[in-house]
């Protein structure tokens, strides 16, 4: 509804102005028709006419420049093709006031002719360049090379009329009369460009009716005065009279109406535009920060009662993993409640580890891979060995450790990934009931196919395989998003999800038997900090 | 002379569960307690201390190893070890002085095994 409203206001404000130009030039027209022909002092004309000619060439030339930049910028074919329009406009209208009889010493050049060849033809460059625009698609962006060939050719284009209207006058026909009035050619170019305004004023009502843009009204106004301006020109009767000086008004009227147009088109709305847009950035910015809180307040939140949670629960099923236990030590049980206390105790076991793990993982989910929080591998490694054996007193442990000597081994994941070391040395060490634990611990550096580089550990143990149980949920990677999965309670497979949130790997495999000897692997690669650093740095190669 | 076990945690049900586990194991239970204040206050009143506390991590008023710490200040020969649930405390326990730490739920095995170690040790 406002669509319409505004284009009804539209069509009435061009009716009001056909009417205002009409009511000028007829009441211009009447006093010229009862008191005879009012002719002006030669000066007072002239410096009116060069004034009024002077604004409307500024014009051109603003026109120019604005269609000019914007088109540039806008990759607008349309717009640099009016810009060039406009540039042989302005020096046409230029060469005009500098052949205007009068103005300067006499010269040569300089007649009433050449004067309004130039003024004929800038009209005419001017009507065809809009109708051009309003009829032509112009679909493709503009390179370039098009902006440099379209003012090339408004240049040449200038240059050559310049040259038959001033150089091959002799050829061309008599536009002026001795009387001072048009000849029935110059009549009839003027009437010629009055058909052509009228047509461009209707292709630019129907325009402005079809996408409701204000601009086309604009240029419709202004070709609306235009066409009185064109009227005037073509019944004056003296060079110096009223009409004709009515007729430069309506002329310069037209151009700054058309110049206010595209100033409002090519810079005001785009200048609009961007304001708005970045009034919308900015409420987008603040919404974005407010959600980005929220956000951080709801995983903050999560994460408390995860927190809660896994505590919660090993403390809940602490004791009955512990009664289970001791029934199943007495000997009071039957075979058949020998089983089912046996399976209550295995699914606590299970559903303990499954929290835990689930929380060592949500932990280390919680730290972005980019902001990088290393780990010394080599350090880590060196005092594991005493950790394991002060949560594990009653076990014999001995390890033997290769590690780089003059090498820091500084690898991301910082706590997260010790939390998996001692996962890795704590199932090593419960995996054996009796007996001593051998285990062999060696970190080095490794180059992929790709040219990365990763720290490896390899943590072997001796006397030891895993299932094939162990192997394959060790190989399920914990995703919520897909299922839980095989891998439930599996430590590793949760180990190997964390490994892999910081941009590594984890597998475990049973090494070939040699000797009746079995023996089983973990291995461990992580970036190294290089390669972490390049990854901060934005570089992904 | 039987170890004489001091058990701290808020949880009643593990505290009752411990107790019966490590009686029927043959320790004494000297006490126990369910907040970290009263942990220190109650091992202050002990003559002599306790062979072992078994300290939970994540208690009201002070957590366990600011009660350990408070303990080992009054008496620096105290053996704490740690019984929690909470993974993220294990390096700061054994940092400050804790004798050893278990994960719970733990078996009840490596549990037991681990208190006899540790009262062996201080006979020893």
């Amino acid at each position: 509804m406002a669509l319409l409203g505004s284009r009804a206001r539209s069509y009435s404000m061009l009716l009001v102005l056909v009417v205002a130009c009409a009511s000028v030039f007829s009441l211009v027209s009447a006093v010229e028709a009862t008191k005879g022909s009012t002719t002006i002092s030669s000066s007072s004309f002239i410096s009116a006419h060069t004034s009024l000619q002077l604004l409307s060439i500024s014009a051109s030339l603003s026109i120019f420049g604005i269609r000019w930049t914007s088109g540039r910028l806008t990759k607008s074919l349309q717009g640099l093709f009016i810009g060039g329009a406009f540039l042989s406009v302005g020096l046409f209208h230029l060469f005009h006031v500098l052949s205007y009889p009068g103005l300067l010493e006499s010269s040569p050049y300089m007649s009433s002719d050449t004067s309004t060849y130039f003024h004929v033809i800038a009209r005419l460059v001017i009507i065809v360049a809009l109708l051009a625009a309003a009829f032509l698609p112009f679909r493709r962006l503009a390179e370039v090379s098009d902006s440099i060939i379209i003012i090339l050719g408004a240049v040449v284009f200038t240059l050559l009329v310049f040259y038959v209207v001033v150089f091959q006058a002799d050829s061309l026909p008599s536009i002026h009369s001795e009387s001072g009035r048009l000849t029935s050619y110059g009549r009839g170019l003027e009437y010629t460009s009055v058909f052509l305004f009228g047509l461009g004023i209707l292709r630019y009502s129907y325009l402005g009716g079809i996408h409701g843009q204000s601009t086309h009204f604009y240029i419709a106004a202004a070709l609306v005065v235009g066409v009185f301006g064109e009227l005037s020109f073509s019944l004056y009767s003296q060079a110096f009279d009223l009409v004709n000086l009515m007729a430069y008004c309506f002329e310069f009227t037209s151009f700054l109406i058309l110049f206010l147009a595209l100033l409002r088109e090519s810079v005001a709305m785009p200048l609009e535009k961007l304001t708005l847009t970045r009034r919308v950035h900015e409420k987008d910015q603040t919404r974005l920060e407010l959600k980005t809180k929220e956000a951080e307040e709801a995983k903050s939140r999560a994460q408390a009662h995860l927190d809660f949670f896994a505590h919660d629960v090993s403390n809940i099923i602490s004791p009955i993993v512990s009664y289970t236990e001791m029934l199943l030590a007495g000997n009071d049980l039957t075979p058949q409640q020998r089983k089912y206390v046996g399976t209550i105790l295995k699914q606590a076991q299970r559903g303990g580890a499954f929290v835990a793990n689930l929380r060592r993982l949500a932990d280390a989910e919680a730290v972005s891979p980019d902001a990088f929080v290393g780990i010394d591998l080599g350090k880590v490694l060196l005092g594991m060995e005493e950790v394991v054996r002060s949560t594990h007193p009653t076990k014999i442990i001995s390890t033997t450790q290769a590690l780089p000597v003059d090498t820091r081994a500084i690898a991301p994941g910082g706590e997260h990934v010790e939390g998996v070391l001692y996962e890795i040395m704590k199932n090593a060490v419960e995996d054996v009931p009796e007996g001593p634990v051998r285990l062999s611990i060696t970190l080095r550096q490794v180059r992929h196919e790709h040219g990365k580089r990763y720290w490896q550990v390899c943590i072997t143990q001796f006397d030891h395989k895993f299932s094939s149980e162990s192997l394959a949920e060790a190989r399920v990677i914990y995703d919520p998003r897909r299922g839980i999965g095989r891998g439930i309670a599996s430590s590793y497979s949760f180990c190997s999800s964390i490994v892999n949130h910081f941009g590594g790997r984890l597998w475990i495999e049973n090494l070939p038997e040699t000797d009746k000897t079995q023996n089983s692997r973990v291995t461990i690669e992580l970036p190294t900090a290089d390669i972490m650093t390049d990854l901060l740095r934005g570089d992904q190669t | 002379m039987t170890a004489r076990i001091f058990i701290v945690d808020d949880e009643r049900t593990v505290v009752e569960t411990l107790r019966e586990m490590l009686v029927m194991n043959g320790f004494d239970i000297l006490g126990w307690a369910h907040n970290g204040e009263e942990a220190v206050r109650k091992y202050a009143s002990f003559v002599p201390p306790p062979d072992i506390v078994i300290m939970d991590y994540r208690l009201p008023a002070k957590n366990g190893v600011e009660a350990m710490d408070e303990i080992l200040e009054l008496d620096p020969s105290a053996r704490v070890l740690f019984v929690s649930a909470d993974m993220n405390a294990r390096s700061s326990a054994l940092a400050g002085g804790a004798v050893g730490f278990i994960l719970k739920p733990f078996r009840m095995r490596e549990f037991l095994a681990t208190v006899q170690t540790l009262v062996r040790k201080d006979a020893s």
